[in-house]
């Protein structure tokens, strides 16, 4: 474990202390944890081990290999090689990819559109310059109900965004016929 | 669905960016890390079970920022009261504007408290946490993750630290193990910088002492010391690429070449504002002789824009210079 500024050892005593120390060499104040896994120098590898006698269970992806676990997702029996542990779950490669594509595995997904922040921001922003709003509240509409059942953002589940943006360019909606009725009417 | 999977709790530090923020959230297994954008949210997933390392390291960012800012502020307040209470100068609105905003944002960096870096270290990488820029929420944040990883890897004992430094696992860290494949940083001695944070010293001294009395002889020692600077500046940047200095002369360094950068607009802006001004059909087509000699007669008094400008690279020049001398100094004390 080094300084990150000028690269020097940290010392034992300076590591897990649960405070700032300063580095011995330029006096950059670190603190250090360290946690059990640093222990373990080489990632643990599971070897898939072979079958010993013909009855035994064999993995569905390697016949040759034993059986060591079923998919919690389609029940297929799957070897040390094969098993994949995920949030205490038990997967098999073909569920895992097929759950990536249909973005049921939400420890999987690293990516995500928020549809609620662009329609709400298609409704507010454009307040600044309100002729924009006669372009920019039936695109912010049409999101809401187009993408009323897509899912939020990972962290935060609710639609009130949404339901805001919903509000807000149904107004604008309202307040621009209103002023295009009474302009043709006055004419 | 949704509620269900609603599983993680907002750890402390955040930062902000002109679009979005970065957060960190403790989920049941892993730490999250979100950059969003406002429009999109990318997902970094850190598990318990795999971290080896957090490493914090107080910084002095914050210091610098703050201590800059604080002096534009002054900077401006002090140069719009001159315009004001000199001849009631419109220049002087421009400075009044932007002093409450450095005022607020001098606040504001004041109430962040010290900044730091963060970094977290698992078998494949070593990840920044931008988030934990700031001390007090990234130590609120420790007191809350580490119980987690300690739930799932347990307690590394003082026992068991010392005979992994004992068996001289050490020296094979997983910090160094995670960054193996990089080039080690060369070391770099620091003469071309130190050169150069003395000529901007040297730059600073000579405007000060143009500004009260230009002739053709400082401009052209100006200019030929000017000239010295970039060179200068210009194999500083080139030797510490990869090299050992710490990240703040690196900074220094550029930000002097901003200023070179920013010395040459002037120049030109200067040149251009001579060829209209006293440019006349006498004398329609001006060399650069003449341009000098011009340059060299104008008083920096007579030009708000101008005198504001020099006055700014002034204390630039000093600022980086000394700033810079004394980091380089105690770079060769330790």
């Amino acid at each position: 474990m080094q300084c990150t500024h000028c690269q020097t050892p940290v010392p034992a005593r300076a590591i897990n202390v649960n405070a700032l120390v300063p580095c011995s060499s330029c006096k950059t104040p670190l603190r250090v944890d360290l946690f059990p896994a640093a222990l373990v120098m080489d990632m643990p590898s599971d070897k898939a081990e072979a079958l010993l006698v013909d009855h035994e269970a064999g993995c569905f992806y390697h016949p040759g290999k034993k059986a060591v676990i079923s998919c919690d997702a389609c029940g297929r029996f799957l070897c040390a090689l094969c098993d994949v542990d995920m949030s205490g779950k038990h997967i098999c490669f073909t569920c895992l990819e097929s759950g990536k594509k249909k973005q049921k595995l939400v420890d999987l997904e690293n990516h995500r559109t928020l549809y609620d922040g662009i329609a709400f921001r298609l409704a507010v922003w454009p307040l600044f310059i309100f002729y924009f709003t006669i372009i920019t509240a039936p695109m912010s509409l049409f999101m809401v109900f187009r993408y009323w059942n897509a899912p939020p953002s990972l962290v935060r589940g609710s639609r009130l965004r949404l339901v805001l943006a919903g509000i807000l360019s149904s107004l604008q909606i309202i307040a621009w016929s209103l002023g295009i009725y009474y302009l043709v009417t006055k004419v | 669905m949704e509620k269900k999977d609603k599983k993680y709790k907002r750890l402390p530090g955040k930062k902000r960016k002109t679009f979005g923020s970065d957060t960190l959230w403790e989920g049941p297994d892993h730490l999250l890390l979100i950059e969003s954008s406002g429009m999109s949210e990318t997902y970094r997933r850190f598990y318990y079970k795999d971290i080896k390392s957090i490493l914090i390291a107080k910084t002095k960012e914050n210091f610098y920022k703050t201590f800059l800012v604080l002096g534009l502020f002054l900077g401006f307040t002090v140069l719009g009261l001159v315009f004001w209470i000199d001849d009631q100068n419109p220049a002087s609105v421009f400075f009044f504007i932007f002093s409450p905003i450095f005022l607020f944002y001098f606040l504001v960096c004041l109430a962040g408290g010290p900044s730091c870096a963060c970094w977290i270290v698992t078998a494949v990488r070593k990840e920044k946490l931008s988030p934990s820029n700031r001390l007090r929420p990234t130590l609120k944040m420790m007191a809350r993750l580490k119980p987690c990883i300690e739930a799932v890897q347990g307690q590394l004992d003082r026992e068991n630290l010392n005979l992994l430094f004992e068996n001289g696992q050490n020296s094979v860290s997983p910090m160094t193990r995670s960054n193996l494949g990089e080039t080690p940083p060369s070391f770099e001695k620091g003469s071309w910088h130190k050169a150069l944070f003395m000529l901007l010293i040297l730059v600073g001294i000579l405007s000060i002492f143009s500004l009260f009395n230009r002739s053709y002889f400082t401009l052209i020692i100006g200019t030929l010391l000017f000239f010295g600077f970039c060179i200068t500046a210009v194999v500083a940047l080139v030797r510490q690429t990869g090299s050992s200095l710490s990240s703040v002369i690196k900074n220094l360094t550029w930000a002097s070449l901003g200023l070179v950068i920013l010395g040459f607009i002037q120049s030109y802006m200067e040149m251009i504002y001579l060829m209209f001004e006293k440019g006349d059909q006498k004398q329609p087509l001006m060399n650069q002789m003449t341009l000098l000699k011009m340059h060299a007669q104008m008083n920096p008094f007579d030009h708000p824009v101008f005198l504001t400008l020099d006055l700014f690279q002034t204390v630039i020049c000093f600022v980086l210079g000394i700033w810079g001398l004394v980091l380089i100094r105690r770079r060769f004390q330790s």
